[in-house]
């Protein structure tokens, strides 16, 4: 079964990424640009699962689905460590 | 079990959350710019709160965070999207500044600093920008300049800057006009707001970018390359008038001393004849001692004389075969070789000359003479004299196998008076006369020894006749 909401939030999150990916150049200035970019790629990864989840395999999907927004969370916070903790102010 | 894994999942997700919360509430200031820093807070809350959410749906417990659930999730990807667009555009902003400082700092701390005046023109002509030189060297104000047509200034006020105006207007006009690189000097002369100064101006058109099509022209002050050219020019003279002078003053010297001297001789002719044959010998002697000392002051005037003249008669020049200058030189000096038996060796091959043939002559004739008469007790003398030919020049030599010069002395040969033995007959003039028709013949002269006994080789160069 689709969810409505799901499905806006994947269409959202899949035009976010393609946004940061066509700005990959100007995004490599940012301070651990992979790692970051990573952290959305799996979140979105999740959004996909999320929506999946309706029409198949729904427990496997759902398991994969939180899997990918706890390392989404993780790559985040990793993220803020290097970059808030380690590095010097920059733009 | 695999129930239990998937709520650990948001809870690993709220702890990391927390983390980068606190992480970003200890070092608020450390990265990032304000506005990027407040999108990254927004999409640390909200995945808080959808982790949140979701241990609580886990837990089966019903709050108010359930009815913002959907909105979170449909706001979380564009928190992120917003983030990485405050973040370019902060960026653009900072490499915006920072062009604009470098493009400040080449123009007020390179360019303006800069000794070379610069000015910068449009397509049409109109001043770009001028550096503080340009304003200093033709007394301009940049803030009056930029904009302007240059051909208006410089009719209006550069030009008058400058020695020969009108010429130095067209010059830059034309330039313009042919849209070709120009160098030319001008001088700037003296006002109350500039100095006067020799500039050389070099003007380029530029091929592309924002100005394509517009000039850069270059003002390099050399002034003191100028001065330094003056200076020598004036010396220059001062040393040809002195020259000329000199050699006036050995002319009339020397002309006028021979006057006496005939007097001197006819008269002691007269005494021998009134004398007669029964003198004394001490009066004798007296009487030739002073015979030989006019003689000796008669050749050394005549010498003089001679040198005096080399290049101060303005004899035309013509073709003249070495081969023959050569032949009649060694015939001149027959005596003086005969005198110390040495044998002749003529090379083949003399080139044709162009200059005074009486005067390479007297070069040959003087060098064939010194040579027989420095060959001291060589058992076998030997005389060699040759040419050698390039492109430009043609290089003559006169060699011998007699007693050789010291290194020390080499440069002392051509100076005038000057006898490395002076026990031997001459006057000292000779060779000071071989290097006065050299140089005068636009050649140089040099002697090659390698030390006593080793022989002496004079050689001398002249320049090779057009083809």
């Amino acid at each position: 079964m689709i969810n409505e909401n799901e499905l806006v939030t994947l269409l959202l999150a899949v035009g976010a990424l393609v946004f940061i990916l066509s700005n990959g150049a100007g995004l490599r200035r940012l301070p651990m640009a992979p790692l970051f970019v990573s952290a959305y790629g799996v979140l979105v990864l999740g959004w996909c699962f999320t929506v999946l989840e309706g029409f198949f395999w729904d427990t496997a999907l759902n398991y994969l689905e939180h899997a990918c927004y706890a390392a989404s969370s993780c790559l985040l916070a990793l993220w803020c460590w290097l970059v808030f903790s380690n590095r010097p102010q920059c733009s | 079990m695999l129930m239990n894994l998937v709520a650990v999942f948001p809870c690993v997700s709220l702890g990391a959350m927390l983390l980068a919360l606190a992480v970003l509430a200890v070092r608020w200031k450390h990265a990032l710019r304000r506005s990027a820093r407040l999108f990254l807070l927004g999409v640390l809350v909200l995945t808080l709160f959808h982790a949140a959410s979701n241990v609580l749906e886990w837990a089966n417990i019903a709050t108010v965070l359930d009815l913002f659930e959907d909105y979170v999730e449909l706001l979380l990807p564009v928190l992120w999207g917003c983030f990485v667009y405050v973040f370019l555009q902060g960026l653009s902003q900072h490499e915006l500044r920072a062009s604009e400082a470098r493009y400040r700092s080449l123009t007020d701390d390179v360019l303006d600093t800069s000794a070379v005046a610069i000015q910068i023109l449009d397509a049409q002509f109109r001043i770009v920008w001028i550096n503080q030189a340009s304003q200093s060297y033709f007394g301009l104000n940049r803030d009056e300049c930029i904009g302007r047509d240059k051909r208006l200034l410089l009719h209006e006020k550069i030009k008058h800057a400058v020695e020969n105006p009108e010429a130095f207007a067209r010059q830059v006009t034309d330039a313009f006009d042919r849209h070709e690189p120009a160098t030319f000097e001008c001088h700037v002369l003296p006002g109350p707001t500039r100095e006067e100064r020799w500039l050389e101006y070099r003007g380029l058109p530029i091929p592309g970018g924002l100005y394509a099509g517009g000039r850069i022209e270059h003002y390099y002050d050399v002034t003191a390359r100028k001065r330094a050219e003056q200076h020598r020019e004036e010396l220059l003279l001062k040393l040809e008038t002195q020259n000329a002078e000199l050699e006036r003053f050995i002319y009339t010297v020397s002309h006028d001393l021979k006057t006496p001297l005939i007097t001197i001789k006819g008269f002691l002719g007269i005494l021998r004849e009134e004398l007669g044959e029964g003198i004394a010998d001490v009066v004798e002697d007296a009487l030739g001692r002073i015979d030989a000392a006019s003689d000796k002051m008669m050749q050394l005037l005549n010498e003089l004389l001679e040198m005096s003249r080399v290049g101060r008669v303005d004899v035309p020049w013509e073709d003249v075969p070495l081969a023959d200058v050569v032949e009649e030189a060694v015939a001149l000096a027959r005596g003086s070789i005969d005198a110390c038996g040495a044998e002749v060796h003529i090379d083949s091959g003399f080139p044709i000359v162009c200059g005074e043939r009486p005067r390479l002559i007297e070069v040959f004739l003087n060098l064939i003479d010194n040579a027989a008469k420095y060959m001291g007790d060589q058992p076998r003398p030997r005389i060699e004299i040759g040419a050698e030919t390039s492109d430009t020049n043609v290089v003559c030599y006169v060699g011998d196998n007699g007693i050789g010069i010291e290194p020390r002395f080499q440069g002392k040969v051509f100076e005038l008076f000057e006898q490395l033995d002076p026990h031997q007959p001459g006057s000292g003039v000779g060779l000071a006369l071989v290097k006065r028709i050299v140089e005068v013949h636009e050649g140089r002269v040099w002697v090659e020894s390698e030390g006593p006994g080793c022989g002496t080789t004079v050689r001398f160069s002249l320049p090779a006749r057009p083809a």
